[in-house]
């Protein structure tokens, strides 16, 4: 028998044979021009929506789901064009989307289901269901014409359901499948005595309504269905549906008949079936043990109303007045300051608690306080921005970070495009939408305030716009936001205030004005009968802090206008009742103890609120607040040269040293470049060679046997020419020297350093400004190389992608040097879960002078894995050759392979395959993009290595 | 049976006539090869380093080569590079003129625009080799195309040179284009000399007194 309703379960629930059941009619009232009616019931009764609300007959607007776009869900084959206009119709299967979505809160991409037009059947997951569904429009089977013969008759499927103004689909599920031999299974409906279909009676109190009570019976097996009157079936009534005041019973017929002498609005609703007709079971089991069917039906809701008299109007509340919060602030700033005495960069103890000290004007900008946070900041932003170098990007993923210091900086008037050597605003022009975006609703909101804090103008003027239009873009139907854009999560308060705050500068916007309208509506009725604001299933104080700094920067008073009070509890009273007293700090929920990130958004919060009621500008409006004149970045006269050397060489083995400098000024009329080399004992230098871009001199150089120190000279002894550097990637190679080991023993370890570098622009050395010291003291300036026995390996990693353009964050690509190996013999790793074969890489070879090879794999890989010579065997044969910027293999590096660059970033052609990658990717950043495309012409023009050649050969591990 | 006697004169006329049609064709196959590769009777565009008229080592210190294209495909052409060797001992590379082949615009009134070439004349002076690229990064809003081309002379760049001190009278200097490309989107369609979809010609410029 389960194999049966398997059986059953996979072919029919959704492909309904039965028979024509008489139409009833359906009255369209007035006003419903532009909604469905949806109802949703499981097991006889109705479910409710994410906010509680019954699916029972809930009218859907259906302007809200006919924007499905089926093609983004991936079911582009069903789309429906029934009535061959040549557009396509509005279906029950956006609906069904629309509702488990936006409506019931779920996840789409979860719903499991054959997507085969015309058959499709739900087998998980839409509801929460986990089988089937079966539906009812406007009182019918819905039946698929296309399909229909005198054999049979196919039920549609809700991609062949058109909808209509007015009409209502019923969809019900039970956790038996046995309605489908169920000749007492299917719908009830609400009627009046001549069987037409209804969903609203009227009468005047003291009347009797005579109505009636229709069950749709079907056979599904058979192909039989009609539609009768409910014999002797409860029905419930009541003023609140579910709470019932009485209850009826039909008659043979199904009829039944109420008097109410209360004017007023009331509820008719009868259940579902569910369990066998004698009552004695509730289960599916039923069928399993006696053949005989569940009886499993939908449940049916009416409303009545009662007329014949005026509601009595509530009593009007007395206006309130304005709470003064400057207490609770007060002492809860002051405490900020003694639990955080030296804010730094953060979430937690860093910009949330400056901004609200300097917004609730606790310090005054110049304050110590706030002089040493920023001090910290400089330090932060130097070394962090540094190393992720995009630009003044603080984070790869997260434009918020950028955002929220901005905020903070601009809050104590510092200047966010000169922070340190680095220009925070430009990081969103150089990176782009995309890197916004990786944050969902949070880039695009925060990367708005932040703007705004400083009227910033930005290098990309589009910017702004962009974040508005993709913010406005993702406004859910009921008008609030949720943080991701894709609008698979239910609103969410503090996302939408957050959202609110953000738009105000650009309300002259229609489309704004028109989103933050509904957008307040929408805050207004999620506030509970507390004064609070839901999150999830909960309510916190940040929900709270939100919605007032939202309501104060649209000039609404959270503690007084009607719209953010309910039940006589207003935002500014919730949020209050978060506050600790003893501890002057906020809770994040009630009786769940005093939390920092809580305190900082209700300090804020209120401060936005004291602000408000003190007619200052509101808390994100910075125009009271002078912002520093961007100081020009600190003009480093320091030059700083660095050596790359291999990890590892033989014994006997030749190698190369790459020594870059980081800066260079053609215009500077540098003569001569000069340095020495440590060379160890053992090593001789073979050659050295001027980088490819460096050009203007002949190169000198001489080994003194007795001290091991080369002395290099490069300059133009003829015509004293200016020596520059072409290009514009720093740092720049400026020599290479080759060197060879003579036969040190293994186990050894050699230093190489570089040292008394100087750049001289005459000869006069009395002009103290004829000669640059170059600094050779950093730690990159000399560098150690192990000299090991036979085959050894070492790796570093070239780069991981940022998934912004075209390389996986789950990507990184690593650069293995094998010592004892002949060059471009094959190389593959194992390290039982993973297997590579890596390619060889002649350029870094050649620049590095130890065998090298390079893979792009998982970043959950280890890197010191490729340093591992057990994971590693040298199977033979040579390896496949690699050639960065070399896009189609036709041994050329031409405008072909800029071209395909181009195209790449563009998504112009096929995904990427990893090796592709590895070639596109030519100057080595975490990403494909035009920088890459110029890198080939780079090359091409100037002869300039590619950056992840120079990378290879410098990089340290 | 009397035997038939040929006219001993009339024979030997005869012997000559093979020898007289074998000349004949092979003239008629070279005066085809001629055309065909003077001319590029093919049809396939032909990207041609123009050679000039013998020049005077006193009057033409300085001189321009224009580097012609015969004709394009039908799509277009986002990319565009060439690499040149020439002699750097005895010629300067000076940098690169204008010439009169466009590239569409949407932002001229005219709809196309003159091509901004990448190139490095101390690059190509040090290595002899002269590598000139234009890239158009808008996914082809400012590529070159057939539409754009005149009826004739259609000079893609002009290349600009000086004779260094060490020329002498009698000296030919060849520039060989060693690889060119109009590189298009979808790559079979662009014009590449590595693919024979691209001809070219090389230029030569003999040195007089």
């Amino acid at each position: 028998m389960r194999f049966n309703k398997k059986i059953l379960s996979m072919i029919l629930v959704f492909v309904m044979i039965l028979g024509l059941l008489p139409a009833a009619s359906f009255a369209t009232a007035a006003g419903e021009e532009d909604v469905v009616y949806l109802s949703i019931s499981f097991d006889g009764e109705y479910i409710s929506d994410k906010n509680g609300n019954l699916f029972a007959y809930m009218p859907v607007p259906i302007s809200a789901f006919e924007k499905i776009d089926l093609a983004e869900y991936g079911l582009d084959n069903m789309l429906y064009d029934g009535d061959g206009d040549g557009e396509y119709d509005t279906t029950a299967l956006q609906l069904l989307i629309y509702a488990h979505e936006e409506l019931w809160g779920g996840d789409w991409s979860e719903v499991t289901f054959d997507a085969l037009p015309g058959s499709s059947y739900f087998r998980g997951g839409i509801f929460g269901f986990t089988e089937n569904l079966v539906y009812f429009l406007n009182g019918d089977f819905p039946v698929d014409e296309s399909q229909q013969s005198d054999f049979m008759t196919v039920g549609a499927t809700s991609d062949r359901i058109v909808l209509e103004a007015g009409d209502f689909i019923d969809i019900a599920s039970f956790s038996c499948y046995s309605f489908l031999w169920d000749q007492l299974g299917g719908f009830h409906l609400f009627a009046d005595t001549e069987d037409n279909y209804v969903h609203s009676y009227s009468m005047e109190a003291g009347e009797t309504l005579d109505a009636k009570l229709l069950h749709s019976f079907c056979d599904l097996m058979f192909g039989e269905g009609w539609l009768k009157g409910a014999e002797y079936y409860e029905i419930f009534y009541g003023t609140t549906y579910g709470d019932a005041i009485g209850t009826l019973e039909t008659d043979e017929e199904g009829n039944f008949s109420l008097t109410i002498d209360e004017p007023g609005t009331y509820y008719l609703w009868c259940y579902g079936g569910n369990g066998s007709e004698d009552g004695t079971h509730t289960t599916c089991d039923y069928y399993s043990e006696t053949g005989t069917p569940c009886i499993v039906s939908a449940p049916a809701y009416a409303i009545l109303t009662v007329e014949g008299g005026e509601e009595p109007e509530p009593a009007p509340e007395e206006p309130r007045a304005a709470q003064d919060v400057s207490e609770v602030l007060n002492a809860t700033l002051a405490k900020q300051v003694e639990n955080i005495p030296a804010p730094a960069f953060g979430t937690n103890y860093g910009e949330w608690t400056v901004f609200g000290l300097a917004r609730g004007g606790y310090f005054e900008k110049g304050y110590q306080y706030f002089e040493d946070y920023y001090a910290r900041i400089v330090e932060y932003v130097n070394t962090t921005a540094g190393e992720i170098n995009l630009s003044g990007a603080l984070d790869k993923n997260k434009s918020t970070d950028n955002s929220r210091l901005i905020m903070a900086l601009s809050s104590i008037g510092k200047n966010s495009t000169t922070v340190g050597n680095w220009d925070l605003v430009e990081a969103y022009s150089a990176n782009g939408i995309n890197w916004i975006r990786k944050q969902g609703m949070n880039g695009t909101i925060w990367t708005l305030i932040a703007l705004d804090t400083g009227n910033f103008e930005t290098s990309d003027p589009t910017i702004r716009q962009q974040c508005v239009d993709a913010i406005v873009s993702a406004q859910h139907n009921d008008g609030g936001w949720s943080l991701v854009t894709a609008k698979t999560q239910p609103s969410n308060v503090d996302i939408t205030g957050m959202t609110l705050t953000a738009l105000y500068p650009y309300r002259d916007q229609p489309a704004v004005a028109a989103a933050c309208e509904t957008a307040i509506q929408w805050l207004s009725d999620s506030q509970l009968e507390n004064g609070g604001f839901p999150y999830g299933q909960g309510e916190t104080s940040e929900s709270c802090a939100w919605a007032i700094v939202a309501a104060t920067t649209w000039g609404i008073n959270p503690d007084t206008d009607p719209r953010f009070i309910k039940n006589g509890n207003s935002a500014i009273d919730n949020l209050l009742t978060y506050y600790v007293e003893e501890e002057a700090m906020f809770e994040h929920g009630r009786g769940a103890g005093v939390n920092a990130m809580a305190t900082d958004q209700a300090a804020y919060a209120l401060v936005a609120y004291d602000r408000f009621i003190n007619n200052e500008p509101s808390l994100y409006d910075y125009s009271d607040v002078v912002i520093d004149e961007p100081t020009p970045a600190p003009e480093t006269d320091e030059m700083i040269a660095t050596i790359g050397l291999p990890a590892q060489i033989n014994g006997a083995d030749a190698f190369n040293g790459v020594i870059s400098i980081n800066k260079w000024d053609n215009e500077g009329a540098y003569k001569l470049i000069d340095f020495i080399v440590e060379v160890p004992e053992g090593i001789d230098v073979t050659d050295v060679s001027a980088g490819s871009r460096l050009a203007g001199g002949e190169i000198s150089w001489n080994l003194e046997a007795d001290t091991g120190l080369l002395r290099v000279v490069y300059f133009d002894a003829n015509e004293n020419t200016d020596l520059t550097i072409t290009g514009e990637e720093f740092p720049a190679e400026l020599f290479t020297i080759s060197f060879k080991a003579m036969n040190i023993e293994g186990g050894e370890k050699i230093n190489i350093g570089i040292g008394g570098m100087s750049v001289k622009l005459s000869s006069d050395s009395s002009d103290e400004k004829a000669m640059i010291v170059v600094d050779t003291e950093n730690e990159k300036a000399s560098g150690e190389v192990e000299v090991v026995v036979g085959i050894s390996y070492s790796a570093v990693c070239l780069y991981t992608g940022d998934n912004i353009d075209l390389i996986p964050e789950a990507k990184k690509a690593i650069a293995v040097a094998v010592t004892g190996i002949v060059n471009g013999t094959k190389l593959s790793y194992n390290d039982g879960t993973n297997a590579i074969d890596f390619n060889y890489s002649a350029e870094i070879t050649e620049k590095t002078g130890i065998s090298s090879y390079v893979a792009l794999v998982d970043t959950e890989i280890a890197t010191e894995n490729f340093a591992n010579e057990d994971y590693f065997t040298i199977p033979g044969g040579e390896a496949p050759a690699i050639s960065f910027g070399d896009t189609n293999s036709d041994g050329t590096i031409n405008a072909q392979d800029a071209l395909n660059i181009v195209n790449s970033w563009l998504r112009i052609g096929e995904e990427l395959a990893d090796n592709d990658i590895l070639v596109q990717n030519v100057n080595g950043d975490s990403r494909i993009n035009t920088f890459d495309a110029l890198g080939i012409v780079e090359k091409f023009v100037n002869g300039a290595d590619f950056g992840v050649v120079t990378k290879a050969a410098t990089i340290k591990d | 049976m009397a035997g038939k006697h040929e006219n001993p004169k009339k024979e030997r006329k005869r012997r000559k006539w093979p020898w007289i049609l074998l000349i004949l064709l092979i003239l008629l196959i070279g005066a085809f090869l001629f055309m065909y590769f003077r001319y590029d009777t093919s049809g396939t565009p032909t990207l041609i380093v123009e050679t000039p008229q013998k020049l005077s080592m006193a009057q033409n210190k300085e001189f321009t080569l224009d580097v012609t294209i015969s004709s394009l495909g039908d799509v277009r052409y986002p990319a565009m590079s060439m690499s040149l060797s020439f002699d750097n001992s005895r010629l300067e590379f000076l940098g690169v003129e204008e010439g009169n082949v466009f590239i569409l615009s949407d932002e001229s009134s005219s709809g196309r625009q003159l091509p901004i070439w990448s190139y490095s004349a101390a690059t190509a002076n040090q290595s002899g080799l002269i590598n000139i690229m234009y890239l158009d990064m808008t996914g082809g809003k400012n590529a070159f195309c057939k539409d754009l081309l005149a009826e004739e002379g259609n000079v893609v760049l002009r290349l600009k040179f000086r004779l260094r001190g060490s020329i002498r009278a009698g000296d030919v200097l060849d520039l060989i284009l060693e690889d060119a490309v109009f590189a298009a989107s979808n790559e079979q369609e662009s014009l590449a000399m590595t693919t024979g979809s691209l001809k070219t010609k090389n230029g030569k410029i003999v040195i007089g007194e």
